[in-house]
């Protein structure tokens, strides 16, 4: 038994596919950048961003006939800051800063500080890298996973930015040179 | 809060020792400062909220933590990589299969009915036709079965990407149920299979679907009652399901089906109108040594002419 190819698209049911999914597609490619952004935004994680954003997109799969298109992406970041605020709702304690210590100390490192301000050759990544590194007491491999960078990126991040200091404590001798570092 | 790594290199040790900085009394006086999560989420309104006003509290009055909130914002962290696009993307389009397969059998009610209407009646009255064919006084001769079915078939179709019904090929265990009752899981299996591949047989693909989807779900694991859906899946028009059916026969193949399986599935991704999977499917069977190679090749240059043709 033979079909004709033009013959069977003639009475072909119109049906969702799988992989076309009529227009699903387009609108995951024009809204996945913001999606995921805010969902990293609202977990920090980026393993956990990527389950947030697969959740909101087949959320909107599942109710691909009744969104409409101007609801986007607002319904989708809806659905992602729920999934948020549950998961949160669901951490420990601990987590997440539920209850600090009552005589936390904030003193801000002059030397340090100074340095991440006022140093315009210092990019976001740079002092971010620098902090997560030298305040938070982050392994390069915990920054890479944070980051979402290469432990090498992270390596190359941090030597720039200590050469960077370098520079301006050697241009500025009265900033450095007499502390101990007992890290 | 956190796992302090002291890790430092001397390197690092001495640069910031020569820069001043006492990383000691740092630390120490920032051991208890938010994780950079918390931090973030507390922006997003997303903690709860005896966190979230602790958190604006620490910010009011920790630099660091100022900074590094406002610096991990920027969209150079937050955009996604392009192997995380591409897991989300993979992940979603497998779970969409994944409910598309649980709503299989869902019958074209729901979102599609409308469209389904006018394939219904048309169905109709082309099921009357044929009976009436069927019944109608034949002066000259009667038809033998071989002419009644011949009605039924559709024209001829002049590409090589036809679909061609399949002869049915049953499983081992078939001929040993056939010296008694079904004991194992396979003889069940093969007695099920038996008697939806009637309506197959019998060119009755509507009761065939609904028989071999039964089979599937009893013994998903049944490379034959997944080959014979597709096959059944993609004679019906329902593409999209066939590609699913087609998939795991494929998977499940083995040496006798696997050829078969794949021959399909490029015949039910052309139907979908994906060229390029169709493509990749034939292309296996081109390069292969099976009685399909042939025909795959050929269809690999008609497909390439039809893209030609459409540019």
């Amino acid at each position: 038994m033979v079909v004709t190819r033009s013959y069977v698209g003639f009475f072909r049911i119109e049906r969702p596919s799988v992989y076309k999914m009529d227009g699903f597609e387009e609108i995951y490619d024009r809204h996945f950048g913001a999606v995921f952004r805010f969902a990293l935004h609202c977990v920090g994680r980026r393993e956990l961003a990527e389950d947030l954003t697969s959740d909101a997109f087949l959320a909107l799969y599942q109710n691909w006939k009744k969104i409409d298109p101007d609801q986007l992406p607002g319904w989708l970041i809806t659905v992602v800051k729920h999934r948020a605020v549950d998961h949160w709702r669901r951490s420990s304690r601990e987590e997440l800063y539920a209850d600090p210590p009552p005589e936390a100390a904030t003193e801000f490192d002059s030397q340090l500080g100074s340095f991440l301000l006022e140093n315009k050759a210092l990019k976001p990544m740079h002092r971010v890298c620098l902090i997560l590194r030298y305040v938070h007491g982050m392994s390069r491999e915990e920054i890479a996973i944070k980051l979402g960078m290469t432990d090498n990126q992270v390596k190359g991040t941090l030597q720039y930015a200590l050469e960077l200091l370098r520079q301006q404590t050697a241009a500025n001798p009265r900033k450095g040179g007499n502390a101990r570092s007992d890290g | 809060m956190h796992d302090r790594m002291d890790d430092l290199t001397s390197e690092e040790q001495e640069l910031l020792a020569n820069a001043g900085v006492s990383l000691g009394q740092l630390r120490a006086h920032h051991a208890d400062c938010p994780r950079l999560e918390v931090l973030q989420a507390s922006q997003a309104g997303v903690l709860p909220e005896d966190t979230a006003r602790n958190v604006a509290k620490h910010l009011e009055h920790c630099g660091f933590c100022q900074i590094l909130l406002k610096d991990s914002m920027t969209e150079e962290f937050a955009n996604a990589s392009s192997d995380e696009a591409r897991r989300v993307r993979q992940r979603v389009l497998d779970a969409a299969q994944d409910k598309k397969s649980a709503r299989a059998g869902g019958g074209l009610l729901g979102i599609w009915f409308w469209k389904a209407i006018p394939v219904t009646v048309l169905s109709a009255v082309a099921v009357a036709f044929i009976v009436w064919l069927r019944v109608r006084p034949n002066v000259q001769s009667q038809p033998t079965p071989t002419s009644v079915a011949q009605q039924t078939q559709k024209p001829v179709n002049p590409t090589v990407l036809a679909w061609e019904k399949l002869p049915i090929k049953l499983p081992a265990s078939s001929i040993l149920v056939m010296r008694g009752a079904p004991q194992t899981e396979a003889e069940k299996y093969a007695v099920d299979l038996t008697a939806a591949l009637k309506f197959y047989r019998d060119e009755q693909y509507a009761e065939a679907a609904k028989a071999l989807g039964t089979v599937t779900k009893a013994f998903p694991r049944g490379v034959e009652g997944q080959l014979y859906l597709g096959i059944t899946q993609l004679q019906l028009n329902d593409a999209a399901e066939a590609v699913i059916s087609l998939t795991t026969a494929q998977k499940l193949g083995g040496e006798q089906f696997r050829d078969d399986a794949t021959w399909y599935l490029a015949l039910a991704y052309y139907d979908a109108g994906d060229i390029q999977n169709a493509t990749a499917q034939l292309q296996k069977l081109c390069e292969g040594s099976s009685n399909y190679a042939e025909r795959a090749c050929s269809g690999i240059r008609e497909l390439s002419d039809q893209r030609v043709g459409k540019h």
